[in-house]
């Protein structure tokens, strides 16, 4: 459950503008992939907007686990709908967050830069590990927990790399505090990778379809 | 591919889980118990509440934050980007 909780200002203009050109160019190449196949799997778009529906509501619920978390299910995202459809759904509950104050709109770039790896990292661990893991329960499990690892990377390395106005700690005290967040997120994840197991296995046993390669 | 897996790779996920889990444990045993923002304060050495400083209105002259008026202007104008976009490219 990585995201950038900060408030607007907190990096200078010219790395929100950086942050946001990036995404863009994500989205763009998400939108064109979209856009190349010939017929859209309308059980997709649906799949898609149940996505888009439950990790925004996920991602307001406070869990009071750890002094307050909250989880992402990004890494369900990128293994239910792929990474370009995932990369949508994720700019989309970013946008909304935004628009009630969760993380701040000049960070939306960031964030979504953020989600967008867990999305993909999950959605490729999904798929590499399918030999050396035929059951779902575990393999979405530790797509889970890669994904979201990763997606505390490029949290850390989003900050570091921008730097934060207005404060006077050196960039290792940063990466020292960033770390021990990285380390709490993980701890969700832990929770995170259990809820994704147990939804991707009830998917195969009630939907099999939905998921190409799998059966109960 | 199946749902239920073997039993070596549910081994495998139990011990990986085992490791993050009380490497969890031990990061929140040195930062302690606080919330989301106020982690991310203390990581980054932010003082608390400095968003609430009056004037503090950052490089545009205003603060987006906590304003209602201005985050329904920003959503307005995304939702107008949204229907163009859709009108434009038929998905």
């Amino acid at each position: 459950m990585a995201h950038i909780h900060l408030e607007d200002g907190s990096f200078t203009l010219f790395w929100v503008a950086v942050w946001w050109v990036i995404a863009l160019v994500v989205i763009a190449a998400a939108l064109i992939w979209v856009r190349s196949v010939k017929k859209t799997d309308n059980r997709k778009i649906t799949l898609a907007a149940f996505c888009t529906a439950a990790a925004f509501a996920i991602f307001q619920v406070s869990i009071p686990l750890f002094g307050g978390v909250h989880l992402n299910l990004t890494p369900l995202i990128g293994i239910l709908t792929g990474p370009a459809l995932g990369s949508l759904i994720v700019l989309i509950i970013n946008i909304l967050s935004a628009a009630i104050g969760h993380g701040g709109w000049g960070l939306v770039g960031g964030n979504l830069l953020v989600n967008v790896t867990e999305v993909l990292v999950a959605y490729g661990t999904w798929n590499v590990l399918k030999r050396l893991f035929p059951g779902a329960f575990a393999r979405a499990g530790i797509a889970t927990l890669l994904g979201l690892f990763c997606g505390n990377l490029a949290m850390i390395a989003i900050i570091l790399v921008s730097g934060v106005q207005g404060v006077t700690q050196s960039s290792s005290q940063i990466l020292a505090g960033l770390t021990l967040i990285a380390g709490v997120n993980m701890g969700v994840a832990v929770i995170e990778a259990f809820i994704t197991g147990m939804i991707i296995t009830a998917i195969i046993k009630a939907r099999p379809d939905l998921l190409e390669g799998e059966r109960p | 591919m199946t749902t239920t897996g073997t039993k070596k790779e549910m081994v495998i996920f139990i011990v990986v889980i085992a490791v993050v889990g009380i490497a969890a444990l031990v990061a929140f045993r040195i930062a302690g118990p606080m919330g989301i923002e106020e982690r991310f304060q203390n990581a980054l050495g932010i003082p608390h509440d400095a968003g609430d400083v009056p004037g503090d209105s950052g490089v545009s002259g205003f603060s987006l934050e906590g304003q209602p008026l201005l985050y329904a202007v920003v959503l307005c104008v995304l939702g107008i980007i949204c229907i163009a976009m859709y009108r434009h490219f038929h998905f």
